[in-house]
This record gives C-alpha cells, structure tokens and sequence, in this order.
C-alpha cells in the first residue's frame, strides 16, 4: 500500500539546529544563499500578514470598550470584562450548546453518510451507471448557499412541497422553519444535501487506489465481501478518513455559517442562533457591540483551534495520521 | 487515465456472482439512484417551476416533473429587463476572474517555496499553517480592511479569500511529486526560480492547481456575505448572489401577495433567478471533473 505523504511531515525531515548561537548566522547565510527563492515568498507572506495576522492585533478589541469613532488606541481598556459578560450571558449558553450540537451532527454525519455512499457506490462497477450518479450527487455542491436556502425556504413553507408531504402524513400545516425544534434537523439535512457527493469523491478516489491484490490474496484465503470490506478496503481508506475528519474537526465551529444566516429568524434563534450568527448580528449586523463581539471571536477561535489540535494529536495517536 | 486503466487490471479478478451478491448488487444500484434523485430533484423543481405559468404555479404545490400550466417564458423576459442582475453578473465576473487569477498565482508562490528545503521553509510553512487554526474574526478583519481603505472597493472581495493555507499545502504536496532531475536539469540550462516555478513546476502540477482554481472560482460564484458587509455603500459592486438574495425578498410569496391586483407572473421569477445564477457554474464543473481525480486534501496523496 501507498504510504501516505504528509504535509508537515517532510519539513520536519530538516536537520535540527543544535546549537543556539550560530542559528541566526544560518538563517542569514541561507537567505543570502537563497533570496532568489525566498523573494518568491513574498507576496504570500505579505497576504497572510495582512489578512490573517493584521486581524489577530485587532483581537484586542476584545479588552476594550471599542468605539468606531475612537479607535483602537483611544478606546477604554476594560480587560475581561467582555469574558465575565460572555459567561454570565443565558444567550450565550443558549448559542454555545446549538454551536455544539449542530457542528457535532454535521461532522458525525457530514463523514459516516459519505464514506458510506462512497462504499455503496464503489461496489457498482458499471461506469455507465456509476458516473451519472456521482455527477448527480456532487451537483448541489456547486449551487451557491443564497439558493439552496431559498429553495428550503420554499419547500418548508406554510403551503410548500415538504409541508404538503408531512400535512399528508398528519402532521400539523405549518412554517416548519418558524418551528425550533426542527431547526438542527433541517440545517443537517440541507448540509448533508449540498456536501455528501463532493466529499465522497476523495474517499471513491481512496477506494479505487487500495491495492487489489490484497482483494485478490483475501478472496484466495476464503474472505467474503463483507470481510473485505471491513478489513482491507476500510483500513485502505482510514488515513483519508483520518485527515477530513481532522480537518473537519478543526472547521467544524465555523462553518454552516451561510446557511444558518439564510435560513434562520427571530423565532427560531432559540435552537438555530450559532457563535458565528451571535457573533455577526452582535458586531455588524447592527448589534455595535464590537467589544463583546471580539471576545466571543476569541473564544470561538480558542476553541477550534484546541480542537483541531486536539483531534490531530489523538488521530495521531489512534491512526498513525496525523494532519501536520 | 491513469486510473482508469488501474480498474481495468483490477476487474482481471474473476468472481463468480452468487444470489446473494446479485440481490445486494440490485438494492445498491436501487439506493444510488435514490440518492442521485433526491440530489437533483429540487433543482429539476425549480427549472420546472421557471418556465411554468405563473398562476398554475402558485395554485400548484407539489413537486414539479414537468411545467405547472403552459410553458411560459414570461419569468425570463421580466428578469432580463432587471438592470441590477446583469451588473450583478458582471460584478460577478470580475471578481470570479482577478480572485482566481491573484488565488492561484498566491498559491502557485506559496505551493513552489514551501516545496524546497531550506531553514526558512520551515519557519515560514508553521507561520502559513497556523493560520489554518487561528484567525482573527469578523470584527478584527473587518477593520483591517477598513484601515486599509478597502472598504466599499472591488478589493475587499477579490483579496481577502483569494487563498489559504490549505490551498497552499496542496500546492506543495503537488510540487514536491515534481521530479527534482527535471529541476536540476532546468537550472543547469541557467533557469531561474520564477521560470522553474512557471514552465516547469507549474505544468507538471496541473491537477492540484486546477482544483485549487476551481474552488476559487466556485467560492466566488457563489459568495454573498463578504460583499454584504464590505460593499454596504457601493450597491454598484454588488456580486450577482447578493442581488439576487435581495431580490428574493422582494419577489417573494407574501410580498407579491401584499400588491394588489396580484401578478402571477412574478412567482416565477424567484425560480428564473436561480436558474440563470446556477446554470454557468453547473456547466463549468464537468470542465473541471477530470481534476477531480488529482484532489488531495491537506496534502494527503491519496
């Protein structure tokens, strides 16, 4: 089998420095030997110094009583008032467990439903029918979130084709998007809509390049389908399945986003209202709580990132992959 | 075509089907094609529903398989005659354009370096990466862009999202599959870095970038919310998307409903949105299907 390659892995192949005083002489000798090459860097280097790092300094926010007007500089320091308030805040806790628990079903779901169509799908060996399906399943990952949720909008309103189908089946006519207690089903259902088919298509690419001939040697020794499946084809695949679920993991608090913001309403806040929702209605979406807006970005970013970290430490562990 | 072949030496395997295997075979197949209906079938509603007759439309609630009513093309003509799609479009166009261009340039920059060995690679890949992790939030990036004088331009919807860490790392996992005899040969020849990284790196890691231009382009097609909180005054730069979240509100049921005497024709124009916003896009990706082999995430090979 392939090993897998990994991103960090390589970089790390780089002889450590043992001793301390001559490391910056190093680092000025390979920039004169190299700047032909370390020019290329630049404009790289300069993106990501202005559009990520540039906005971590504005992290302080969150330690001050911000105004537009004033500015950073001349704003009121405040300190962790903004933590205390984020704590104390019953909202908060409300948006804390929805953050939760629809990340969790969209990870939970947004891996198991892929691997397995990828499975079912990979078991169909006539092309005619196995292509056709695929571009069928990984078509509404190209259709923007403006209209998927305008068609849920359409579908679950009050006389809409979904309603009909549940009022058919006794249940009450209704908006079902008005209705929380459907809410995090509705937002798993649509994600899992627009993203099954695309994310399966690395894992479909996984499955065709496990090495047959650990097919054949197991048919040989009396192994059936199921067997196989379950002790070649899924091993072959775990350090894909490894490595989106790390990514995924590490993504999980911020995404959906776009569709919850289309899809949500004041009715529906109770359940749908998400970190990055609270956050954006609090700040720009005219909540001109700048401050707490900023620390309850903080906190989203603390998390994801020990979670991210995290998780690739224990697949580390677990699976022998890890991410970086 | 590689891996085409690779299935065609793999089905040498020779098994005979049992029942079991033929019954298993049958639901499979059944449930694919389940799957792939229910996938395409909102989106088979809505062309029904674009070029069906508005007031059968509204009387109609259920699934479309063909046109409600007469086949009607009234929707079409009354959104062609809408200024602001068509800017929108156009906006659309530019920023799908330069965002890319600036996207895979960036990523072919960072991609090439990060794939040679030198102590500043290091350095510079943990700077790249950890942005992956940490990022600074709405409010904090918002700024940046206002102190930068970004606000309500083009550029605070081309530049910020053109890139990312992940895109970088694939890049590189791209060029490192690079044989490094052809490099060496090349800088033998007196080939400079900015040369290698085009005419040689570069065609050789065609796939990865291919997919990385994808996701720019579809990013992009696709985005509404950058542009609603960057380009709040400048209603002109408007991308197609938020023209068109806006319009269906106005266009939509209880809104039409509120005018009276009530235009059935205008139910129509929700699904005629979608449908010329969706259609350039969902034409574009089969161009792009072969690449899909050569998707690797986070710089896994598969």
């Amino acid at each position: 089998m392939e090993e897998k390659v990994l991103a960090g892995e390589r970089t790390e192949s780089i002889p450590p420095k043992e001793k301390k005083p001559k490391k910056e002489n190093k680092f000025i000798k390979d920039f004169k030997q190299n700047w032909r090459l370390h020019i290329i860097i630049l404009p790289v280097l300069a993106f990501f110094i202005i559009f990520s790092y540039f906005p971590m300094i504005g992290i302080i926010t969150a330690f001050l009583d911000y105004r537009p007007t004033r500015g950073i500089f001349k704003s009121e320091w405040v300190g962790f008032k903004y933590f205390g308030q984020i704590f104390s805040d019953a909202q908060f806790a409300l948006v804390f467990r929805n953050t939760c628990v629809m990340a969790c079903l969209n990870l939970f779901f947004g891996l198991v439903i892929p691997v397995i169509f990828a499975l079912l799908l990979s078991e169909v060996k006539i092309k005619w029918l196995n292509r056709p399906i695929q571009i069928c399943s990984y078509l509404p990952n190209f259709v923007a979130a403006v209209v998927v949720c305008n068609i849920v909008i359409n579908f679950l309103a009050t006389n809409g084709v979904v309603t009909n189908i549940f009022v058919a089946f006794g249940a009450e006519r209704e908006n079902i998007l008005s209705d929380p207690k459907y809410f995090w089903g509705i937002n798993t259902v649509v994600n899992l809509w627009q993203g099954m088919g695309y994310a399966a298509i690395v894992f479909t690419a996984a499955i065709q390049n496990v090495n047959q001939d650990l097919h054949e040697a197991a048919v040989l020794d009396g192994a059936n389908r199921w067997q196989r499946m379950w002790h070649i084809t899924l091993p072959g695949i775990l350090p894909m399945i490894v490595t989106m679920l790390v990514l995924k993991t590490g993504l999980m608090f911020s995404t959906g986003f776009d569709n919850i913001l289309l899809l949500y309403m004041p009715s529906t806040y109770e359940t749908a209202d998400v970190i990055s929702t609270y956050t954006y209605r609090m700040s720009l979406g005219g909540g001109n709580q700048y401050g707490f807006s900023a620390a309850v970005g903080l906190f989203q970013s603390v998390i994801s990132t020990v979670l991210l970290v995290l998780s690739n430490w224990l697949s580390g562990k677990l699976a022998k992959t890890s991410l970086f | 075509m590689k891996k085409e072949k690779s299935v065609k030496i793999s089905t040498g395997m020779v098994e005979h089907p049992s029942v079991g295997r033929i019954v298993f075979l049958v639901v499979d197949i059944i449930l694919l094609l389940g799957i792939a209906f229910v996938c395409i079938l909102p989106l088979w509603h809505v062309i029904m529903a674009s070029i069906s007759d508005g007031y059968a439309l509204y009387t109609t609630k259920s699934l479309l398989f063909v046109p409600a009513g007469k086949i009607s093309f009234e929707g079409f003509s009354k959104v062609i005659a809408l200024s602001q799609v068509w800017k929108g479009y156009g906006m659309t166009l530019v920023y799908v354009v330069s965002s890319t261009v600036l996207g895979v340039f960036l990523t072919m920059c960072g991609g090439y370096y990060l794939s040679k060995k030198t102590l500043w690679t290091k350095f510079i890949s943990i700077l790249i990466l950890l942005t992956m992790m940490f990022n600074g939030g709405l409010v904090p990036t918002y700024m940046v862009l206002r102190t930068l004088g970004l606000l309500n331009t083009p550029f605070a919807i081309i530049i910020p999202g053109c890139t990312n860490a992940i895109y970088i790392m694939m890049a590189m996992t791209a060029f490192r599959n690079v044989p490094p005899s052809i490099e060496e040969a090349a800088t033998l020849d007196g080939c400079g870095h900015w040369r290698m990284m085009f005419q040689i790196s570069f065609p050789m890691a065609k796939g990865i970038m291919m997919v990385v231009a994808m996701n720019c382009v579809v990013m992009q097609w696709n985005s509404w919310f950058p542009a609603s909180i960057y380009l709040t005054t400048a209603r002109d730069l408007w991308p197609l998307q938020l023209v068109m979240k806006e319009l269906m509100n106005t266009y939509s049921e209880s809104n039409i409903l509120k005018t009276l005497p009530i235009d059935f024709d205008k139910f129509v124009i929700q699904y005629v949105l979608i449908v010329i916003s969706t259609i350039p896009i969902l034409i574009a990706c089969p161009f792009f299907q072969r690449y899909f082999g050569d998707m690797t995430v986070g710089g896994v090979k598969e």
